[in-house]
């Protein structure tokens, strides 16, 4: 049976992954109902400098037989395991010699079973990740089988007090992969060759250490027991016992969700995610960490035998530098590396390897069954033996995969129809008012915050924070999130609604479904369309488990009642199912989800993540068109408007500046992370609050935002522009200003003493320079007569100083001098602005 | 956000010339120098010309010469703040002080408590500075009486002096 593709259970047929004829009558007490009874068998194989010598050169493998006998209410009852060197299943019944317990006996790591194992080991080969394996492709299968959710299967078998460390990280993990909640499949499944699953496995290192010390060492004092009395070339047989101390200390634990690709076609199978996290100490206390890419790498080109790299996802938040990460990317490898150069997966960390090679095998099979329905009991998985079974599986149940496939969860996108519902009335106008809009999701009574883990609401707590929420939902002096901020738009004014989970003014009724449809779709849970106003075409490309941590964190926020006024915008644009067709027009569905670019670095697909999806920084930066949606093409963050300041550019393109001096990476970083540039000036007007939001983010982000932003813009060369900021810091000479003498008066006595270059003996905060900064140089005067006329009395962050506001001091005739002066001296390339006596009486009046 | 948004009066910890104080009922927006004039009782630092272009205002704060009058009271938080009383007392005057007044270095004297505490920061920054870094230094410290020549005296008096004590002057709030 070693040759088979399937390594089956008996007679293993694609479509009955799981099959109960592998079992003799003589196994089965006759009490038992054969119905519950579950049995698969499973190989892997011994290879590299873990396999021991033998004289043929016959490649060991491991044969694996699992029975399980179930509960009526579908959870395990009794477990029975055996498992043998020689590439023969040790299946001989034997009940006599079985060993019975209900406590978690190492390799089974689950609870409230009755196990009993066996291991036949007489070349002490075995390598322990085989038992992981094993172990966890059966309790999927038989999840699955049964129609339940294969982790909450497993949580079944753990127990909330005892195991309240291994339960902790298998939360976070599942959270952190968004488990149960599907990514968009491929936009036409039928016509692409590729087919998406997503697998779970957990382990338990000591339990397998245990076995390996006692095998390795002979030392079989607490668990194994040699067997005396077998034939002398027979293999060594040990049972597994627990000590009477009870099951041993188990002090490391794993969790992995693996999200694969697989071609249909051809067999390939692409991992494209990892997500996987690590707990050790006691199982109440303790530490939960990522992994080590080297160790996610190994284990994958273990299970697949090809070698590729991993690397932080793009949704990933770097909290402590050179932590492991939680969520893996897995890209391939290039510049030829293989497998030899890398080192052999059984090399590498004999140890760290085999905690995880064995679960990330077991999830990929798990993965593989979730993509193909078909049930993958040997490992490598590689593409000769999946098209092989992939021909053999019948042809029209992979036509139409995955709807044809069991899922544990298989999750419908919503709002499928208003496609057809945005086209009408994109193209008809007031007739789609008449046309069913979408459906409200049913309110929910309350959230239960404590069922996400600390790790999410934190991470959610950061997503908050990259997306400046708070920023437009929390009015002046009102409380945070509570809504109520009038935002300007050219269409009218918008009010920000209230966050907070209220049950009344708030999303306290809103379910996860009803908040992910809002993000995506603009679609409040009524049924109702948001106002463009909020960025969900941004948002759209934030990954779930980041929207799912989002709402994690803002449901577990204190509740505020406050009903902000209701957003009134003239008509037609009173009606809001008009956005349908806006929607169907500018909000395609490839604005959903971020695709990760694998040619570009981990820290670029970061920071292009966080500019494009949560950071929204387009709807600020990019122009719009006439009906408020941001262009595209060469437009994307060439500058646009905010709260009626302008918002530069932040490309430099086709000979267009985006700044007196072009941007480097590092003074985007310090800009962005301070607030302020010394090449540049201080983040001002709206730019305020974001700079605030990000410094609360870990500095990596914000390293990955200053990363993406500069790769816009052609290279520059840092030495270059320090000369050309010396240059244009000091201004044009005095000649081109001789007729501007009220304005250069005005300038030295209320500006010179904290925007020259030099005098006076410093001051509380930066120094901005004129001849640097984008308020001089820009195509209008509005933001320098903004900030000239209501000064920075809420700087991004203290250390900056404030601007006092010169409305009340200087009328609009000096503020004209004043700014026609800072722009003859300090944007000399530019033409000079007009009507400036005008355009400052106009902002005098203005809200913003 | 530095501070919060709200404007609503609220209790305001300072740190002033090495005290605690609490203020009550502030706006936090409130500039500085109306809370260590009108509830600290500070008048030292005098009301010019309200947008920090005149400098009769400076105080230092965390050591640097700060226009109070610009100044909201509650970014003042954690920060040291150090006005012409925290200097020196009658019968134990800084340095710096003592040079104005040997110089006699004042008509109206309404920007004397600029020019000294400006002077002071220089002097912590620059013990000898010569008569343009002085001036450069001074130069936004304006002085509408004409006392400019006896300013620049009293500040190269006060290195002298500064110089002659040779370790630092008792010096509150640092």
């Amino acid at each position: 049976m070693g040759g088979e593709l399937l390594a089956g259970g008996d007679g293993a047929d694609p479509e009955r992954p799981v099959t109960s004829s592998g079992v003799t009558p003589a196994e089965c007490a006759p009490a038992r109902d054969s119905s519950r009874h579950r049995h698969a068998s499973y190989e892997w194989p011994v290879t590299g400098d873990n396999a021991p010598a033998v004289a043929d050169a016959v490649p060991l493998r491991v044969g694996m037989s699992l029975d399980a006998w179930l509960s009526p209410d579908g959870t395990m009852s009794e477990w029975r395991y055996r498992a043998r060197l020689d590439g023969v299943t040790g299946d001989t019944p034997d009940a006599a010699r079985e060993n019975r317990d209900e406590l978690a006996v190492p390799p089974f790591v689950y609870r409230h079973v009755v196990a009993s194992t066996r291991i036949e080991d007489s070349l002490r080969g075995l390598p322990s990740h085989a038992h992981t394996f094993a172990r966890e492709s059966f309790v999927d299968e038989i999840a699955r089988e049964t129609r339940r959710d294969p982790v909450e299967l497993r949580l079944q078998h753990l127990d909330a007090w005892r195991d309240a460390g291994p339960v902790k990280l298998i939360r976070m993990v599942t959270e952190r992969a968004g488990w149960g909640r599907r990514e968009e499949p491929y936009p036409s499944a039928t016509s692409s060759p590729w087919l998406r699953g997503r697998g779970f496995a957990f382990d338990a290192d000591v339990g397998a250490d245990e076995v390996r010390a006692a095998r390795d060492g002979g030392r079989s004092t607490r668990f194994l027991e040699a067997k005396a009395g077998l034939p002398a070339r027979g293999p060594e047989v040990a049972d597994v016992r627990p000590d009477a101390a009870g099951p041993a200390t188990v002090n490391q634990w794993s969790a992995w969700v693996v999200d694969v690709d697989v071609n249909r076609e051809t067999g390939d199978v692409a991992v494209r995610r990892v997500v996987a996290g690590r707990a050790s100490g006691h199982p109440d206390a303790s530490e939960l960490s990522g992994i080590p890419a080297s160790l996610v790498e190994a284990a994958i080109a273990h299970a697949t035998g090809i070698r590729r790299l991993a690397r932080p996802a793009h949704d990933e938040i770097v909290t402590a530098p050179g932590a492991p990460a939680v969520s893996h990317e897995i890209v391939a490898a290039t510049g030829g590396l293989t497998v030899g150069e890398a080192g052999d997966p059984d090399d590498v960390d004999v140890r760290g390897v085999g905690v995880s090679a064995g679960a990330v095998a077991a999830a990929i099979a798990n993965a593989l069954f979730d993509a193909t329905g078909l049930r993958f009991r040997a490992p490598p998985f590689d593409a000769v033996r999946i098209r092989s079974a992939l021909a053999q599986a019948a042809p029209a149940m992979l036509a139409d995969a995955p709807a044809g496939v069991p899922q544990s969860v298989r999750r419908r996108r919503w709002l499928k129809g208003s496609g057809i519902g945005g086209a009408l009335g994109g193209l008809i106008g007031l007739a789609c008012a008449m046309w069913p809009g979408p459906a409200p999701i049913a309110p929910i009574q309350s959230v239960d915050a404590s069922m996400w883990s600390a790790a999410t609401i934190e991470r959610g707590r950061l997503i908050a924070a990259a997306g400046d929420c708070a920023v437009c939902h929390t009015a002046p002096g009102g409380a945070t999130n509570a809504g109520g901020l009038a935002l300007d738009t050219p269409f009218g004014t918008v009010w920000t609604t209230n966050i907070t989970p209220d049950r009344e003014t708030g999303i306290g009724a809103w379910s996860y479904e009803a908040f992910a449809r809002a993000m995506r779709d603009g679609i409040a849970r009524d049924g109702s369309h948001l106002y463009p106003a909020f960025p969900y075409t941004a948002f759209a490309r934030m990954s779930e488990p980041d929207i799912m941590a989002l709402y994690a964190y803002l449901m577990s926020q204190p509740a505020v009642k406050n009903m902000p006024p209701k957003t009134r915008l003239p008509f037609p644009l009173n009606q809001r199912s008009l956005v349908a067709g806006w929607n169907w027009l500018f909000h395609g569905s490839d604005a959903y989800q971020y695709r990760p670019d694998p040619a570009r670095s981990a820290l670029w697909n970061r920071g292009r993540y966080l500019v494009d999806g949560a950071g929204h920084c387009g709807a600020c930066h990019t122009p719009r068109n006439a009906l408020g949606a941001e262009k595209g093409g060469f437009a994307y963050l060439s500058g646009g408007q905010a709260e009626g300041w302008d918002a530069p550019s932040l490309v430099a393109r086709h000979g267009k500046r985006a700044a007196p001096v072009p941007w480097t990476e590092s003074a985007l970083f310090d800009y962005l992370r301070t607030g302020f540039s010394a090449e540049h000036g201080v983040a001002a007007g709206p730019m305020g609050p974001v700079v605030a939001g990000l410094a609360t983010l870990p500095e990596s982000d914000v390293h990955a935002i200053a990363h993406y932003v500069a790769s816009l813009s052609p290279p520059v060369d840092a030495s270059a522009v320090a000369r050309a900021a010396a240059q244009r810091a000091a201004g044009a000479d005095l000649l081109t200003t001789m007729d501007l003498a009220n304005g250069r008066r005005t300038f030295e006595t209320a500006c010179a003493v904290c925007h020259e270059p030099r005098g006076g003996v410093g001051h509380l905060g930066v120094r901005p320079l004129m001849g640097l900064n984008t308020s001089v140089t820009q195509v209008g005067p509005d933001n320098l007569l903004r900030v000239l006329q209501r000064g920075i009395d809420e700087p991004a962050t203290g250390a900056l100083g404030y601007m006092p506001g010169f409305a009340d001091v200087l009328d609009d005739r000096q503020i004209a001098e004043l700014v026609a002066y800072l722009r003859a001296r300090y944007a000399p390339g530019e033409p000079p602005w007009r009507n400036l006596e005008a355009a400052s009486a106009r902002l005098r009046e203005s809200v913003h | 956000m530095s501070h919060p948004r709200s404007d609503s009066p609220r209790s305001i910890a300072l740190r002033v010339n090495g005290e605690r104080r609490h203020v009550e009922g502030v706006a936090p927006d409130t500039p500085l120098l109306y809370v260590l004039r009108n509830d600290c009782a500070l008048n030292g630092p005098k009301y010019g010309c309200g947008i920090g272009q005149c400098g009769a205002c400076t105080v230092l704060v965390d050591g640097q010469a700060t226009r109070s009058c610009v100044v909201p009271v509650a970014a003042m938080d954690e920060r040291d703040v150090t006005t012409l009383e925290g200097l020196g007392q009658r019968g134990a005057l800084h340095p710096v002080q003592r040079a104005f007044i040997d110089e006699a270095a004042a008509q109206c004297g309404y920007c004397l408590n600029g020019m000294i505490m400006s002077a002071k920061a220089l002097l912590d920054r620059i013990p000898e500075p010569d008569n343009a870094a002085i001036r450069d230094a001074l130069r936004y410290n304006l002085c509408r009486c004409g006392t400019h020549v006896e300013i620049v005296a009293a500040v190269r008096r006060a290195a002298q002096y500064l110089r002659q004590s040779g370790a630092e002057q008792v010096d509150h709030g640092r």
